[in-house]
């Protein structure tokens, strides 16, 4: 039956990438049940369109892209002006994980906090190319960018980063010499 | 071919956050049990159970019909109508053939993932220079080949080989890498800007590197004596880029031999792809290279939600990409089994120089660089399996007419037992006056295509079509009287069929 292998393969996918893709989208919407959701539209998605999948990369960079686009259709919807305050005061909890379902070693909270706090557009092209190893070629698949701005905006992004790292105080002179 | 590096010093902590996240497997296990669920609730039509779950509204009693494709290019290929044409005589003629023993075979062999390089080579274009220079500090022996250039891109070809010295990492970078090449005319000095990666490769066995350097054109300064720089290397390891300092010079009288001609040949013709709509502007063709300059309803610049503005990637450049394949030992070169965007000049398939993908036009611009070709007049542009693009010999518009779009809609609604027909003037208005009801975001990324013909009594509320994925859904009531009801409720008499651009 093809449904059944192809079940079978969402199920191999799931085992492979599901961790890989909801600690992306954790880190892009900073909620887990909100994560958690769009990992499982994710999936489910890959499922339908299945046969849309053309090989053109590999299952894992068409799979970000889904959750790419999910998660981009997420944070348009999350938006609109009327939550905007509310977003903004309630951004320092939002940044805090259930702990009983997942964790962040100690050593990486800061950078985690630190992301949170950077735009969309910058933090997506560091998860992408510095966090999950993705290749310019693959990221530009996954955003759908051109890869000279792939590269450009990750060049504008370290810094900002960097900034935002020493703003949180969790950067000082001797921490770079220490990296 | 180059690695990809933007090394920084935040690479090891942010590797690192991807482990120190850890998920709860039992959650994890959860989340895989109940997709799977809503998979098997899915596959027997119970959507109302799988849409409990998804974060999107739903619509009620949605029914998504798979449709199996065999080819997806061939089926939902688009209406092309293509005239091109070519007033064009055109033929290369080296000003000065230069006799290629000087050369290194490597130049013109596969190891070179730039055909354009190859092209010139084999028929003889270029300034032989045939120069050495022995870095004495890092023990390296460098050999100026050959310059050839058009009026935009210039090819230095040289070969550096060393006893001592590892030249395995060793690049001449001087698009993202630490390396630069300035251009030195009396007192003039100018650092030149690179055109795309260039290409490399290292003959691990003679420990020596080939490298056809990439960098703007000199051509104005033909008949003068000029003075290249090559300064610093960039070392690339696995963990980081680092710099050798030294100064490679090269010093020679610009011959006319070294330049070749471009010649431009305005096109203004329309065709489209997967949903957009595109029109080759020109082609542009020289000794190095041939540029197909397109512009399209997605190669315009992107604004972002802060302002700025940025390419994307349309569907031709990911068509064109599509058939880019890298290889370790040869570079970006074309995967043979993937559809692609190539030229066909004599029969002859022309392909892409990949390494030049990085090459932006002007706004809005997109373009396409092919190995030279020997006769313009007998070329054609192949976009897939489907689109083909001819550029006539004697100039006179050719049209064909593909009527793949509306075969394969008709296609896709006969497998599901629908047929399709125009709406009248009545049937307009009616969807009109529905659709102004309706929140703007429900609209805007779909166009009507018609109706079911022959359905009245039918559960079925709407039909659509994905533009993108061909796949067919279905919005139904749960039977007939209720499905009349919403109709009446709508102020539709009949069920629309859409295309949806999504």
């Amino acid at each position: 039956m093809l449904s059944e292998y192809r079940k079978e393969e969402i199920a191999d996918w799931y085992d492979q990438h599901s961790k890989s893709i909801l600690t992306f989208i954790l880190l892009m919407v900073k909620d887990y049940q909100q994560a958690e959701d769009l990992t499982h539209d994710t999936f489910v998605k890959a499922y339908l369109y299945y046969d849309s999948f053309k090989n053109h990369s590999s299952e894992k960079t068409w799979l970000f892209s889904i959750a790419h686009n999910l998660t981009v259709d997420f944070l348009r919807k999350r938006k609109p002006s009327i939550f905007l305050r509310e977003f903004f005061l309630s951004q320092k909890d939002n940044n805090l994980l259930p702990e009983d379902i997942i964790k962040i070693k100690e050593n990486s909270y800061e950078f985690y906090k630190a992301l949170g706090e950077i735009k969309d557009t910058y933090r997506k092209v560091i998860v992408l190319r510095k966090i999950k190893g993705f290749s310019i070629e693959d990221t530009a698949k996954i955003l759908n960018w051109s890869e000279s701005k792939v590269k450009s905006t990750l060049f504008r992004a370290i810094p900002v980063l960097k900034k935002q790292l020493i703003k949180e105080g969790f950067l000082n002179e001797e921490a770079i010499r220490r990296y | 071919m180059k690695k990809q590096y933007e090394d920084t010093e935040f690479d090891n902590p942010l590797k690192m956050l991807n482990s120190d996240l850890i998920w709860n497997k039992t959650k994890q296990q959860e989340l895989k049990n109940q997709i799977l669920l809503d998979l098997e609730n899915l596959e027997s039509s119970n959507i109302n159970k799988y849409s409990s779950r998804l974060t999107k509204a739903k619509k009620k009693n949605v029914k998504s019909t798979l449709i199996k494709r065999n080819t997806l290019y061939k089926r939902f290929s688009l209406a092309i109508i293509v005239c091109l044409i070519i007033i064009l005589t055109f033929s290369f003629t080296p000003a000065f053939a230069v006799i290629q023993k000087v050369y290194d075979k490597i130049f013109s062999s596969k190891h070179i993932d730039d055909a354009g390089v190859k092209t010139a080579i084999n028929q003889g274009y270029g300034q032989a220079l045939d120069q050495t220079f022995y870095d004495e500090k890092h023990d390296i022996k460098v050999h100026f080949e050959m310059i050839v250039m058009d009026d935009k891109e210039t090819k230095l070809l040289l070969t550096y080989q060393s006893e001592k010295t590892n030249l395995e990492n060793y690049y001449l970078d001087i698009f993202e890498g630490n390396t630069s090449i300035n251009l030195i005319v009396g007192k003039k000095h100018k650092k030149l800007k690179n055109v795309g990666w260039g290409s490399r490769y290292y003959d691990s066995k003679e420990n020596k590197v080939a490298e056809a350097e990439s960098f703007e054109s000199i051509k104005e300064f033909e008949g003068q004596d000029i003075r290249l720089e090559i300064e610093n290397i960039t070392i690339y390891d696995d963990n980081k880029a680092s710099t050798v300092q030294t100064i490679w010079p090269l010093s020679f009288k610009l011959d006319k031999s070294a330049i070749s001609k471009r010649k431009t040949v305005e096109i203004n013709k329309n065709f489209s792809f997967e949903g957009e709509t595109y029109k080759i502007k020109k082609v542009e063709l020289s000794a190095l290279e041939t540029r197909v300059i397109v512009t399209g309803s997605d190669t315009k610049l992107y604004t972002d939600e802060n302002g700025m503005q940025y390419k994307v990637m349309s569907k031709l450049e990911n068509k064109f990409l599509n058939a880019r394949k890298i290889d370790k030992k040869y570079g970006y070169i074309v995967d043979n089994n993937k559809s692609g965007v190539f030229l066909k000049s004599a029969g002859k398939k022309v392909v892409p120089i990949f390494s030049k993908g990085e090459i932006e036009g002007e706004k809005d611009e997109y373009i396409m660089i092919f190995a030279p070709i020997k006769d313009p007049q007998d070329c054609i542009l192949e976009i897939g399996d489907d689109i083909k693009i001819p550029m006539s010999k004697n100039g006179k518009v050719e049209k064909q007419v593909d009527g793949n779009d509306k075969s394969t809609i008709e296609e896709l609604l006969a497998e599901n037992g629908f047929i399709a027909e125009p709406l009248s003037n009545d049937e307009m208005k009616e969807l009109d006056i529905y659709l102004k009801k309706l929140p703007k975001e429900f609209t805007s990324d779909r166009t009507i295509i018609g109706k079911v013909s022959n359905y009245e009594n039918s559960k079925v509320i709407e039909v659509s079509i994905s533009e993108k994925s061909n796949i067919l859904s279905e919005v139904h009531a749960s039977n007939e009287e209720e499905a009349k009801i919403v109709r009446e409720e709508s102020g539709l008499s009949f069920i629309p069929i859409y295309l949806n651009h999504y």
